[in-house]
């Protein structure tokens, strides 16, 4: 196959891909003055209510971390999680990041959600075999295709109407030096099942917008 | 005739299928220490209930299907106090003086109701083309479709938890979801554990 459509096709299916993607990243911000120096050990906190759900997170991350040779800690491990809400939620933080020598807290937390509403209209699609009816002078006249069968003659579906969920994440990663925010990121997940199922695919495409920032080089 | 019993046996299959789909339990989300090397040598089951009645139930399900499978196990409810919710460190003490090395905590999350409908598709095939050689002489319609199917559930989102008694830290967690439509909440004891320890034994934390 020549290698120009090769390449158009791998584009082409690249792009199918992206566009259905369930997580989409809506902003990233980096703070082009941050001089800290790369993070060598990350405390990793997931403010998700359901224990769960939190350990799957911030388990994801941290082997996100890892992976590339940087030290993750899971908050889970040392916080419970009603020790994440309220104004004591700092204490405990702060009492984690002294105790195990962290340099870098990357927080995810919900920046809410959306309901999207869709009518599906019902469909009769009209196909049929046999000869063209002529109404008007000969062949040229291919105005109607009658259909040769009995009803119904074509599948029919009945018009319905759908909700489609998103959830909006914020992905944070503070210095614990400056406690300044270093890089932020605002993504919007498509719900079609459980949430939980978006986990590892989030997960990832956070840590390699995280990674593509080159705050850990 | 013919055509009419493939027409039924069509729609009986489809509806069925989407029935069967919805029923029973399922992990929607879980977690695993990976850490954890281990094997449990008695396992000590709490079950998190107002009711006392319920609590029973599922601690001895989930003793019964473990001891079956040959692990040891105890109910919390033949060693602590009949309270909803006993102090950790009671608990703790419990644990440790019947000799257990992990915890199963059985949480009941939450119950709601849930209903689908699935709108009516008919497909035709024209006459002559369909199913067989025997039908283009036979000359029968193939009128085949899913029916406008809806129906109402109950659904019951249940965490359960494994800790580790000497380091206190969780080693495995799943978040699942029991649907049924008829029965009652008691009735998905049964299958709810086995589908619980199924996923256990999976995972290699149970024999």
């Amino acid at each position: 196959m020549n290698r120009g459509v090769l390449v158009t096709i791998l584009f082409c299916v690249l792009l199918v891909c992206i566009g259905c993607a369930a997580t989409q990243v809506k902003q990233v911000r980096i703070d082009e003055n941050y001089q800290g120096g790369q993070p060598k050990n990350v405390l990793v906190i997931a403010v998700v209510r359901q224990p769960t759900t939190r350990r799957m997170m911030e388990s994801e991350f941290a082997k996100q971390f890892k992976k590339r040779g940087i030290g993750a800690v899971e908050s889970f491990q040392a916080l419970t999680t009603d020790t994440l809400v309220g104004d004591a939620a700092r204490d405990g933080i702060v009492a984690v990041v002294k105790e195990r020598g962290i340099d870098a807290v990357l927080m995810v937390r919900s920046a809410g959600s959306r309901v999207e509403e869709r009518d599906i209209p019902g469909m009769t699609i009209t196909t049929g075999v046999g000869m063209p009816y002529a109404s008007s002078g000969a062949w040229g006249g291919y105005t109607t295709v009658m259909a040769s069968f009995p009803e119904p003659s074509a599948p029919t579906t009945q018009g319905y109407s759908t909700e489609q969920k998103f959830l909006s994440l914020e992905t944070q990663l503070y210095d614990v030096r400056t406690e300044k925010l270093i890089w932020s990121a605002l993504s919007e997940t498509r719900i079609s099942g459980s949430p939980q199922e978006e986990i590892n695919a989030f997960v990832s495409l956070m840590s390699r917008e995280l990674f593509r920032a080159k705050l850990f080089r | 005739m013919k055509s009419r019993i493939i027409q039924a046996a069509s729609v009986a299959i489809i509806s069925f299928g989407l029935l069967a789909s919805c029923a029973g339990t399922k992990l929607v989300a879980q977690w695993k220490d990976d850490a954890y090397q281990g094997h449990p040598a008695k396992i000590f089951v709490i079950g998190q209930s107002k009711e006392y009645g319920p609590r029973t139930l599922v601690e001895d399900e989930f003793v019964r299907q473990l001891k079956a499978r040959g692990n040891d196990a105890i109910a919390s409810y033949t060693v602590l106090p009949r309270e909803e919710k006993p102090e950790k460190e009671t608990v703790l003490k419990k644990v440790q003086e019947v000799g257990a090395d992990v915890i199963i905590v059985v949480k009941f999350l939450k119950k709601e109701m849930g209903g689908t409908h699935t709108p009516l598709r008919r497909y035709a095939v024209p006459q002559g083309f369909d199913t067989s050689w025997d039908s283009y002489y036979g000359g029968v319609s193939t009128d085949v479709g899913v029916r406008d199917v809806s129906y109402d559930y109950d659904e019951i989102t249940m965490e359960t938890t494994l800790f580790q008694t000497a380091t206190r830290k969780p080693i495995w967690s799943a978040l699942s979801q029991t649907t049924y439509q008829s029965g009652g909440p008691m009735k998905q004891i049964k299958p709810f554990t086995t589908a619980i320890v199924k996923n256990l034994a999976q995972e290699r934390l149970v024999r």
